[in-house]
């Protein structure tokens, strides 16, 4: 019997020295379904994964909130109002709008992220780049160039929504988080340009690519957006320099204006030939309210610019944000694109159609991204889900752009003839006296109708000094509401590092 | 057999000796106090002599002592031993008394049990006992009010639902819920699993001292259950059952159809607009939907066969259980069935070894609704949908027009569609017909068991291996056929989706101890190790347009598009390596000494810190053991306890110390959308991470007074560090930051627990009450976070609580209202100190806002502390008599100290309907200072602001239980075989005592404290029987 005892004495024996050594390693698991941070970005697939993640935020909407660019500026702008359900619905949306911003209340924070998210991943990727080695050049080189174009459109969204802000072209170590510094926005801007031209100069980057390949860039963008860059900056002598770039992208023969207005914005001509920069948004990922927020492969947008319980022909229902203003519908009321850009609802309600009538209603909607109920998303959230994709920089606002910039630059005749192809798409007559000032107004009157709800007339009007005029009795204060508030957040957790813009 | 054979012979011998000496004779019968049931196995001894016998089945007993001036002493275990001096008698008959709070019982501790007499930590019991027949749907609810220091708030009333459980307040921000270990196999998934019937007893071990052993999981405390084992020496077979019946206990008040068209016009005209219903008295009373979806007559059964038998050598205990609840929300859709079957057992090889194991199986089916939710649970659709809308449509205007005939409405059983609302849209459905198109339900199978073998190498000292291991399997499937319920529900083709998962976890537990008295030093030491490991992996996938309209013809094996197919899958692993020891000391059970000490070393742990050490220590001091206190005919036994200790909590997520790089950073490319996969780093890496640590004080004492009451108090201080919190980095950093132990929290309370027990003239009482007090305040989180954001409200995501240093966790959040603007000349005298109106865009009959920030205007830096859904008091008592044969329990159980956030009305759609209040609201100088005027629009955000107009006392008392029984007499029973037989009708929430004006104040889960038209308890009947034979 003792030996019994004895023996059994072994296995708690060879217990204990099991436990004390092999503790370590049982304790050691190795995370499956995803990949170590340190064991990442070492082939060619897995930096065009990181790449993709840099185009990702291209299309994000759902940052801290509702935080779509496009219906943001339009609610800025006098194109809209901001819309929803009632006041409460979206305050920060209201406040833009309104220009009751203050550090606390607004979108700004959204946007922020958004920003800093797309920079810190295209910074990530150039970093990456140079560390693998016996990468094949062209791929290096292309994917190069077009994370330098993302961070450059993402330094230019920030520098316009934000003017001071952090700048860099790195990856942040742990000790420069909290120490950041804002710089002016030229010094923004020339980083900007910097980057631009780089990629402009990337003979790997292809002028056209193929079906499967639609919404990379292109060297046609890259000229587009060098030359918007430009333009924005608003310096009369460096006119030419930009209007140089916009000849080029018009005179590629890549691209040509649609014969017909009304088509631009149908879902089968997206990536048509006026298109030189899309944001590329899918209805077939059946995006779920499980991942709202930058989840989803949706457009929101179009999911807020919807009449509110829609029930009708052709259209299907929305949030009925982004009302549009009697101000613009009046405006437009005889212009040939009208009933391409703005949708009469008291029109629809006479041929039986009934919605609810939403915060600031005015009865007319967004015609140019209103969501179809054929083009409703079959599976997923279909609010979340609508694919439309936004026409980032088409022929058109360049042909607008060039107009400017050789007016600006001196050459009326040159402006004219560029204004006057936009004009003659949709039949009106063409501009033949004007001149000086009063072209460029003009110029700034076609921009307005040609690209009204598309979320270009806020930052227009603010460029060219004309946004207390045409936004002073929405709230709109000179010297403060040019750009947003810093993100309160941000002044608070660098205590105080990042300073506040003028006037909040 | 030889050596009972033996000993027979001795004890023969040995009184055939002692015979010679006396010829003393006495005998008689020994009953039960209370019940005169015979008690059999009665030990009787003669006092300090080598000489006892038993009382048979009779009750009877026949002992030969040496003189007549022998003492004899009774005793049986559970009862209160007594001593008889002779004194010449000849028939001595005593009726025992049952000991209602035993000094000889026992108490499980995590690693083996302790007489309850000599605990140095604060642990509840819960009785096996105390459950029986009692209808609780998930054990965890049974502790509901049982016991002090723990606090349970179903999550609604949905059968199969489970509860928010906190130990001693919640402690952390994080998970706060408590280790449950069953049969000593800790338990991950909820222990639903569990048979009521097969349980023995429940223990909670609250204090720091005494969940220290579970070491890094214990610092939301630790809940020991303990299965049945077998009876050695008799078979029992037991039948109990019940069957009842279940409904609503309240309904709220709401707006008939006409209060609703002459509000709605009210409100239309105030904000300018026009009438909207022309003549409201025409409209009637309307739709009364919460008829429409509340089921008046749910059925619920539980019936459970026990079969317990035993030898000296080896015992058993086997159980099958079937329980079945409907639900009191919808017919079909809401449903619990568990099916249970457990084999328990030990055997005794030699004196030396044993061996057993314990062995359950679990079966559940569920099918649920959406209990609390504004986005579409059938009792929100309820409170919301208007009630012109009819149930069923039959207008045949309404028909013939565009929704009816091009789209597919969902129509009842005789193809009669449903009514579908052109007033109140969004989620806000037609509930009968939304519940119609859902379809679906979800599974578990699993498998819990434990086996052990003990060996006693020399008296004393034994070593103990067990292997226990948790194997689940769980799943769901559901289907949505083609359905159009308003404008933005609707689904234009079917989709099927089914999931299944598999988890395995297992424990190795090996333990050494070594128990010896040395005179009165009594010395019990443990050590041993532990390994654990919990893996497991799911998948999951869903095809569409499926040429099939219902679930049960539903398969994934359709041919369908692949493209259209979609399938998931995860995985899940971690690890804990543990060492734990235990020293118990204690001199002449008068003074007493604990220490424990466990190491855990876990996979969740960064590398720096991979290892956590969890001490913790205990003393105490037996009063009533000192002379000048014993046999005091007051205090009985009094015991003062003092603990510290360290535990852990290691819910903080897998491999959260290293940086990983996520997936599903996508973008489409092409004409086709197609998606390309992006990638990019999750967070920043934080190698530091650790657990979050609990450190717990506690004070407390044990009484027995009047012999017939015990009294327990404790005293308790909780703090919280290293509470897990995401590290705030500036947004230019681009990345999440990293999750880094910053927070902390505080808990400090008492609890006080009381029992009676006597029999007076035949009516046997017991009393069992507790009350628990407890005060939460988080104390830091950190240098850059100011509040931690909760639970938000509507479609606009209106934020209702907040967590703020120096408040209690989640309190509620919003602006102060100071009653209401009679005249417009208030509005204008209300000014700030600049003599600028606060509220310009008021008008008299909307809210005063106060200006708490006193900074001139009313804007959201107002929003300030409004109440706290989490109640500093919880009470329960448990009450019984007994008379002859029958027996009536009450049990009650309430919370106070707490508010309700009552978020039912969807405040963002203006047509939604409203509760009864509202027919009292402003309608003009001096009618209301409590509820504003009715306004299209709402310019003032009376409604669409988070404020204590939704604010209510939760408080709430609730007889949770009434039940009166009766048990046959025993002649009858023994006529027709068996040994017990209990009837017993018993009712269900009967009564609620509250002042909260919605459904049920009970409000847990994710939603806690908030009610968005809660899944209320159901008031439910039961009848039913308990027979053992």
């Amino acid at each position: 019997m003792k030996f019994i005892y004895k023996l059994l004495l072994l296995p708690l024996l060879a217990l204990c020295v099991m436990l004390s050594s092999c503790g370590k390693d049982f304790l050691e698991l190795k995370p499956r379904g995803t990949t170590l941070e340190t064991n990442f970005y070492q082939t060619q697939e897995e930096l065009f994964e990181a790449l993709v993640a840099a185009y990702d935020v291209l299309q994000w909407g759902g940052t801290n909130g509702w935080t779509m660019k496009l219906g943001l500026l339009n609610a800025a702008s006098d194109d809209c109002f901001a819309g929803g359900s009632d006041a409460s619905d979206q305050p920060n949306w209201v406040a833009y709008d309104n220009f009751t911003l203050a550090p606390f209340m607004g979108p700004q924070l959204g946007l922020w992220q958004k920003g800093y998210a797309g920079i810190y991943r295209a910074n990530l990727l150039l970093e990456k780049l140079e560390t693998v080695e016996d990468l094949d050049p062209e791929f290096k080189a292309r994917s190069a160039a077009e994370a330098k174009f993302l961070r450059a459109f993402y330094y230019f969204d920030l520098v316009r929504f934000f003017g001071n802000i952090p700048l860099f072209t790195e990856v942040l170590s742990a000790d420069a988080i909290y120490t950041q510094t804002q710089v002016t926005p030229e010094e923004v801007y020339a980083q900007i340009e910097q980057d631009l031209t780089e990629a402009y100069n990337t003979f790997e980057l292809p002028e056209t690519v193929p079906p499967e390949e639609l919404g990379r860039i292109t060297k046609g963008a890259v000229t587009a957006l060098l030359g918007k860059v430009i333009l924005y900056q608003n310096d009369d002598s460096k006119m030419e320099a930009a209007a140089a770039l916009f000849d080029e992208v018009i005179n590629s023969g890549l691209y040509a204006l649609q014969a017909d207005f009304g088509d631009i914005f149908r879902v089968e001509n997206e990536f048509g030939q006026e298109s030189i920069f899309e944001i590329n948004y899918s209805g077939n990922q059946r995006g779920g309210w499980g991942n709202f927020g930058n989840g989803t492969e949706g457009n929101y947008d179009v999911q807020f610019f919807g009449m509110r319980d829609y029930v009708g022909p052709t259209y299907a229902n929305g949030w009925s944000f982004c009302p549009v203003t009697p101000k613009l519908v009046d405006a437009m009321r005889n212009d040939p694109r009208y009933p391409h850009t703005i949708i009469d609802g008291n029109a629809l309600k006479d041929l039986g159609a009934s919605y609810t009538e939403g915060y600031q209603n005015t009865d007319f909607f967004i015609r140019k991204y209103a969501g179809l109920q054929q083009d409703r998303a079959l599976d997923g959230e279909p609010a979340l889900n609508w694919s439309y994709n936004v026409r980032e920089i088409r022929l058109a606002d360049v042909i607008l752009m060039a107009a400017e910039a050789y007016t600006r630059a001196g050459n009326d005749a040159q402006g004219k003839a560029y204004l006057n192809q936009v004009r003659a798409r949709v039949f009106l007559r063409p501009i033949t006296a004007a001149s000086g000032d009063e072209l460029l107004n003009l110029i700034y009157r076609e921009r307005q109708y040609e690209l009204a709800t598309e979320g270009h007339r806020f930052f227009d009007l603010v460029r060219t000094g004309r946004a207390a005029e045409e936004l002073g009795d929405q709230g709109f204060t000179a010297g403060k509401n040019e750009v947003l508030p810093i993100p309160q957040s941000e002044i608070d957790i660098t205590t105080g590092i990042l300073v506040q813009n003028p006037g909040y | 057999m030889r050596m009972r054979l033996l000993n027979f012979f001795v004890f023969f011998l040995f009184v055939s000796w002692i015979s010679v000496h006396a010829q003393v004779s006495v005998q008689g019968t020994i009953t039960q106090a209370g019940s005169s049931d015979p008690l059999i196995g009665v030990t009787i001894i003669e006092k300090g002599q080598p000489n006892g016998t038993l009382t048979g089945s009779d009750g009877r007993y026949q002992i030969t002592v040496g003189s007549e001036d022998a003492i004899l002493v009774f005793s049986y275990l559970g009862f209160t031993t007594q001593e008889i001096a002779i004194n010449g008698q000849q028939e001595i008959s005593l009726a025992l008394q049952e000991d209602i709070a035993n000094l000889d019982e026992v108490v499980i501790v995590g690693y083996g049990v302790q007489k309850k007499a000599v605990v140095t930590g604060a642990i509840s019991k819960v009785r096996g006992e105390d459950l029986e027949d009692m209808p609780v749907t998930r054990i965890e609810q049974s502790l509901l009010g049982r016991t002090s220091g723990v606090r349970v708030t179903t999550a609604s009333g949905q059968p199969g639902e489970g509860a928010t459980v906190r130990i001693r307040g919640t402690s952390s921000i994080n998970a706060s819920e408590p280790l449950y270990v069953v049969d000593g196999v800790p338990i991950g998934g909820g222990i639903d699993f569990l048979n009521q019937g097969d349980i023995e007893s429940i223990e909670v071990l609250k204090d720091a001292a005494s969940a220290s052993i579970y070491g890094a999981r214990s610092a939301g405390g630790v809940i020991l259950v303990t299965t049945k084992q077998g009876k050695k020496d008799r078979m029992e077979v037991n039948y109990s059952g019940y069957y009842g019946t279940q409904a609503p206990w309240k309904k709220l008040a709401l707006l008939d159809a006409r209060e609703y068209g002459i509000l709605m016009n009210e409100s239309s005209v105030a904000a300018g607009g026009s009438i909207l219903f022309e003549d409201p008295e025409s409209l009637g009373v309307g739709t009364d939907w919460q008829d429409a979806v509340f089921n008046y007559d749910a059925p619920i059964q539980n019936h459970e066969l026990s079969i317990t038998a035993g030898s000296e050598k080896s015992s058993y205990y086997a159980s099958f259980g079937y329980f079945d609840q409907s639900g009191i929300v919808s017919d079909a859709q809401s449903r619990y069935q568990r099916f249970t079957a457990r084999f328990n057992s030990t055997h005794k090889i030699n004196k030396r070894i044993t061996f057993g194991n314990t062995l359950a199986y679990s079966r559940i089916k569920g099918v649920g609704v959406s209990t609390n939710s504004e986005f579409g649970s059938p009792l929100s659709r309820a409170i919301n949908l208007d009630p012109i809308t009819p149930l069923l449509e039959t207008d045949p205007a309404v028909l013939g027009n565009n929704v009816f005939s091009n789209f597919p409405v969902v129509t009842n059983d005789e193809g009669v569609p449903y009514g579908i609302s052109t007033l109140v849209t969004s989620e806000v459905l037609n509930p009968v017909a939304a519940l119609r198109i859902q379809q679906g339900y979800g599974w578990s199978d699993k498998v819990v068991g434990n086996a052990f073998g003990e060996i006693e190498f020399i008296d004393g000292l034994k070593f103990r291996s067990s292997i226990g291991t948790d194997l689940a399997f769980w799943g769901n499937e559901g289907f949505t056929p083609i359905y159009y319920l308003n404008a933005t529900n609707r689904s234009d083709l079917t989709r099927y989706n089914r999931a299944q998962n598999r988890g395995l976890y297992w424990i190795w537990q090996n333990t050494l101890s070594y128990t010896r008295s040395f005179g009165n030093h009594n010395l019990s030491l443990l050590a041993g190790t532990v390994a654990e490991r919990n893996a497991g992996e799911g998948i999951g996938g869903g095809i569409q347009d499926l040429p099939v309209n219902h679930i049960d013809e539903a398969s994934l094996s359709f041919p369908t598009p692949a493209e259209t197919q979609t399938y998931y899958g995860f995985e899940y692993q971690g690890t804990l390596a543990s060492y734990l020891s235990r020293i118990n000391y204690n001199y002449a059970e008068k003074y007493l000494l604990s220490a424990t000490m466990r190491v855990d070393g876990s996979s969740k742990f960064g590398s720096n810190n991979k290892f956590g050490y969890f001490p913790s220590i205990s003393v105490g001091w037996v009063v009533t053991q000192e002379n000048f206190l014993r046999e005091n005919p007051l205090i009985n036994f009094f015991k003062i306890r003092g603990s510290w200790g360290v535990n852990g909590n290691d819910q903080i997520g897998d491999f959260r110390f290293v940086s990983t790089v996520g997936g599903g950073r996508n973008y489409t490319f092409g004409l086709d959308d197609r998606l390309v996969n992006g990638v990019s780093p999750n967070a920043i890496a934080n190698p530091d991470l650790r657990w979050e640590e609990t450190k717990q004080s506690n004070l407390g004492f044990d009484a027995k007074i009047f012999k017939r009451v015990s009294v327990t108090f404790d005293l308790f201080e909780k703090k919280t560090t290293d509470m897990l919190l995401d590290i705030a980095v500036p947004g230019y950093v681009g990345n999440a930051g990293p999750v880094g132990n910053i927070a902390t929290m505080e808990n400090r309370g008492w609890e006080l627990e009381l029992g009676y027990g006597n029999t007076v003239s035949g009516f046997q009482f017991e009393f069992n009450g507790n009350l628990s007090y407890v005060q939460n305040t988080v104390t830091d989180l950190g240098p850059d976070k100011e509040f931690l954001p909760g639970q938000r409200f509507s479609p606009q995501g209106l934020e209702i609580t907040r967590t703020t240093v120096g408040l209690p966790i989640g309190y509620f959040y919003g602006y102060k209202t100071d009653g209401i603007f009679q005249t417009a000349e208030e509005v204008a005298t209300y000014t700030n100190a600049d003599g600028n109106p606060l509220q310009p865009e008021a008008q008299a009959g909307d809210f005063r806002f106060v200006d708490v920030n006193e900074n001139g205007e009313i804007d959201p830096e107002d929003r300030t502390f409004i109440g706290d859904p989490t109640p500093n008091w919880t009470y329960g008592f448990n009450a019984s008599v007994g008379w002859k044969g029958f027996d009536l329990v009450v049990f009650g159980q309430g919370v106070a100290g707490n508010e309700l956030f009552k978020a039912t009305r969807r405040f963002d759609l203006q047509m939604a309907n409203m509760t009864g209040d509202a027919l009292d609201r402003w309608t003009g100088e001096g009618t209301s200072t409590t509820y504003p005027r009715l306004v299209m629009n709402d310019p003032n955000r009376n409604f669409s602001r988070s404020s204590d107009f939704y604010v209510e006392n939760g408080a709430f008392f609730r007889i949770k239980t009434l039940q009166l029984g009766y048990s046959i007499p025993k002649g009858l029973k023994q006529a027709i075989g068996f040994s017990k037989i209990r009837f017993y009708i018993s009712g269900n929430n009967l009564l609620t005592f509250t002042e909260y004006s919605g459904f049920d104040p009970e409000i847990g889960g994710g939603s806690y404290g908030v009610d968005r038209g809660i899944y209320p308890q159901a008031r439910f009947y039961l009848l039913g029987i308990n027979a053992t034979f």
